[in-house]
């Protein structure tokens, strides 16, 4: 019910989606009630009253050809095929949303099969095999809409397959199935309604398009027979006195205009309301930096000399429909040059927010970063331009993430991502920088530098992934680079291996390196010194082992303590007095 | 450790064939498992360790009925579960179960907990509804969850109250051998370790049988009564986890335990 109440609230916060909104109300309101409206009989020809123009006494709206009420035929025809175009629409959603379900979900022969039958009724164009097939069965309106709806059938069937498709082989149909489900009971409780989304907005997205191709055919004479009105039937007949009496084709095309412009904007208002990505506020686009709102710069601040990076304060928000979360509050960082920082901490300890905000790389909207200052030599970054920035990143500040399957672009060969990053920061023939890049490659030790350039992310492992990227962000000699998680997704003699190969970097090249990870162990063997995090804060800092050893503040002593060490592993089974409950 | 194994695998092998493709070069089969065999215990934890690709989550899928292996058997408390499987779903849901390593992605987001709990009560269990309620209060507060948060949705839960979710629902049926297959790979250290703590409670108190399967050595350690290490497919070493990650015999096993990073 709350979810309703939300889908329509963001429904009617977009302005063209509630205009349509309101315009097929009135529309809807006006058709529904034409039974009891004092309107005069639509058939009733009255030859003597023929082509009257609009606002005639007792015809608002003007005759027709036979002297038929324009309004009442109006008001009667939209009702018809408001009527057979949802019908349509409804009938070509069940069916095309079965077929596609059963294709996506049983997969192998059944879909193949399906599937190919759908593409069969797609080779033909849509006109041509709605004609073919009332042809076959004969006009009238009944047998337009069936038409409609085959051709309709492969928009729904298609669409469902593929999200059905990616839903059978996730975790929770395979639970359901260990729950003792059977496959029809899975496919209409666990998979449908996770497919509904999809239904409704293709249903929402298609139904002004099938009002259209049922008037179409009935403007052809393959519809609605005379006398009976619809819209398209009244266009038809519109057509025939289109000079004299230009009204009576253009009071129902207007008509078929308004309503499936309504529908299409109450369609695309339904596909951003339902669409979860759009939900946390008003679609923008991020900005090149992260917005800076500080209240307080605080000036003639000249923070550590020695220091490469120097944080103060730094506070990072984000802005939710309900006001602002603050994700950082109040770090402070030093990183001297050629040194080692790990941050540790748990998700949601604000530990990947900060590294994203040192370089301003947290999105806007929503994020905002509230105050503080980040140095990075003389330069405050959160007062920096674009320009500057854009320098700085890639270039003396280099970022390696958690999973280089995702920050590698897929289609591009690894060999050529890494030509890029040199040439976006240096004037470089291609000659020359593909040279460097082989320097690159021997230098994170990958095998076989000239074979692995031409590879594409795919075809490589996941640690020689990792070690692609930090072959890209060491392109241009940064001085700073910050790795968030880099070995969390890699196996662990892997990660041994990727671990290694930073230290040595770090000491060869005199990197300073921002280290975040989740795992004591991991930091231990890298850095120098570490930072906790815990619900936005730093709440200890010092060098690793000193932390490790003596952990002053009583979240590090939960942590350390929680962290099963191989050959006493047992030890964390024992319960704890100290910990905090779930 | 006396009478039938809880868990039996005799000579299990698991290859992939190649999608038939009309057009295209024909590709190699896959072999995920060579052969594997093994037996658990009624009542002991079997840790299972191996890197990504190993085969450890193939041979767990194979444990509970998700996948069919190319050859070989595997029998639950004495029972082949090709035979169990053929009596329908529910008779091989009422003897093993299994735990995902992703608890939120395991529960279906637009069901409440009621409702995904209530699925083996109804289908495995044959429990009548009226008697849902009292049972449901009952899971929820045997993996210290309150019963109000029955009708919430998954989005609303940590990935820690989602596992012990999960975990209430492999033990809803009353099955007595539960594989899990890195239970608690995706949680923070100290939900982790609170996991596990709850997962050693539930053993003793339902006297439950363990699959257990990481790729995090001391999270096995910490739990299994005994341990095998899979490589390609192939169990190449066994033994009590102390002994077997202090003194490592096979060549991987020792490269395994010295890449893990130390306090």
């Amino acid at each position: 019910m709350k979810a309703a109440r939300g889908f329509f609230a963001r429904l009617l916060r977009n302005r063209m989606a509630a205009a349509g909104l309101l315009v097929l109300a009135l529309i809807l309101a006006v058709v529904l009630a034409a039974p009891i409206l004092p309107l005069a009989d639509p058939d009733a020809t009255d030859p003597a009253r023929r082509l009257l123009p609009p606002f005639s006494e007792g015809a608002w709206l003007g005759t027709d050809a036979l002297g038929r009420d324009l309004l009442a035929r109006l008001v009667w025809g939209s009702r018809l095929s408001l009527a057979v175009g949802v019908a349509a629409s409804l009938l070509a959603a069940v069916l095309g949303s079965t077929v596609g379900l059963l294709a996506g979900y049983l997969g192998g022969w059944t879909d193949t099969l399906l599937m190919r039958g759908i593409d069969t009724l797609m080779a033909f164009p849509y006109l041509l095999l709605a004609l073919a097939i009332v042809a076959v069965l004969g006009p009238g309106l009944l047998n337009a809409l069936y038409a409609v709806v085959v051709v309709n059938i492969p928009f729904f069937a298609r669409n469902v397959r593929g999200v059905a498709a990616g839903l059978r082989h996730r975790e929770f149909v395979d639970a359901a199935r260990l729950s003792g489900m059977g496959s029809a009971r899975i496919l209409l409780q666990e998979v449908l309604p996770n497919v509904m989304p999809v239904i409704v907005i293709t249903v929402s997205t298609t139904i002004g398009w099938m009002i259209l191709e049922t008037a179409g055919l009935s403007f052809l004479g393959l519809g609605s027979q005379p006398p009976q009105a619809d819209l398209g039937s009244m266009l038809g007949e519109g057509r025939k006195v289109l000079i004299n009496a230009p009204h009576v084709a253009a009071v129902p095309g207007l008509l078929v205009f308004l309503i499936v412009m309504s529908m299409n904007l109450i369609g695309d208002g339904v596909r951003d309301a339902i669409d979860p990505r759009l939900r946390t506020g008003l679609p923008g686009k991020p900005g090149t930096a992260t917005r800076v709102e500080r209240p307080d710069v605080p000036a003639g601040h000249d923070g550590d000399a020695g220091a490469l990076l120097d944080v103060r304060n730094l506070k990072v928000a984000f802005d939710t429909g309900s006001g602002r979360n603050l994700a950082v509050q109040g770090v402070d960082l030093a990183v001297a040059p050629g040194e080692c920082l790990g941050i540790i901490g748990e998700s949601g300890s604000g530990k990947s927010v900060t590294a994203l905000a040192l370089a301003r790389l947290v999105p806007s909207p929503p994020g905002v970063i509230t105050g503080g200052v980040v140095r990075f030599e003389k330069d405050d970054l959160l007062a920096a331009p674009p320009g500057l920035l854009r320098r700085l990143r890639g270039g003396r500040i280099a970022y390696v993430f958690q999973d280089p399957l995702t920050t590698l672009h897929p289609l591009m060969r690894v060999g050529d991502q890494v030509i890029e990053a040199i040439q976006a920061h240096q004037r470089q023939a291609a000659g020359a920088a593909r040279a460097r890049v082989h320097e690159l490659f021997a230098a994170v030790r990958l095998p076989e530098p000239d074979r692995i350039m031409q590879a594409y992310p795919h075809e490589l492992s996941g640690g020689q992934r990792q070690r692609v990227s930090i072959a890209m962000a060491l392109a241009n000699d940064p001085d700073l680079i910050i790795a968030d998680e880099p070995t969390t997704a890699l196996d662990v003699t892997v990660q041994a291996g990727i671990l290694d190969l930073l230290a040595e970097l770090r000491r060869q090249r005199r990197l300073a390196l921002v280290f975040i990870s989740h795992d004591f162990g991991v930091i231990a063997r890298i850095c120098d010194r570490v930072a906790v995090m815990h619900g936005g804060e730093i709440v200890e800092t010092g060098p690793v082992l000193d932390v490790l050893h003596r952990p002053r503040h009583s979240y590090t002593r939960r942590l350390i303590a929680a962290v099963p060490v191989l050959g006493r592993a047992k030890e964390i089974l024992r319960t704890d007095p100290l910990e905090a409950p779930a | 450790m006396s009478g039938a194994p809880a868990v039996q695998v005799r000579d299990l092998v698991k290859t992939y064939r190649p999608r038939f493709a009309l057009f295209g070069r024909r590709r190699k089969p896959v072999t995920a498992l060579g052969g594997v065999s093994l037996a658990v215990a009624p009542g002991e934890t079997l840790g299972i360790v191996g890197e990504s690709g190993c085969g450890k989550t193939t041979l767990a899928r194979c444990l509970v009925g998700l996948l069919r292996p190319s050859s070989g058997q595997v029998l639950v408390a004495g029972q082949p579960i090709d035979r169990l499987a053929a009596e329908g779903p529910a008779a091989l849901g009422r003897s093993v179960q299994y735990v995902f390593q992703d608890p939120i992605s395991s529960l279906n987001p637009r069901r409440t907990i009621r409702q995904t709990l209530a699925v083996p009560l109804r289908f495995l269990a044959g429990l009548p509804p009226g008697d849902h309620p009292a049972r449901l209060r009952e899971l929820m507060e045997g993996v210290g969850l309150d019963p109000a948060m029955l009708d919430r949705y998954p989005h609303e839960f940590s990935g820690g109250q989602a596992q012990r979710i999960a975990i209430a629902r492999a033990l809803a049926a009353g099955a007595r051998v539960v594989v899990l297959d890195e239970p608690v790979s995706a949680l923070d250290v100290s939900v982790q370790a609170q996991v596990l703590r709850l997962l050693v409670e539930l053993k003793a108190r339902h006297d439950l049988t363990y699959v257990f399967i990481s790729h995090d050595l001391a999270v096995v350690e910490a739990l299994a009564d005994r341990v095998v290490v899979m490589s390609a497919g192939a169990v190449v070493e066994e033994g009590r986890p102390e002994e077997l990650f202090s003194a490592p015999s096979h060549p991987y096993t020792r490269r395994l335990v010295a890449s893990v990073p130390r306090l």
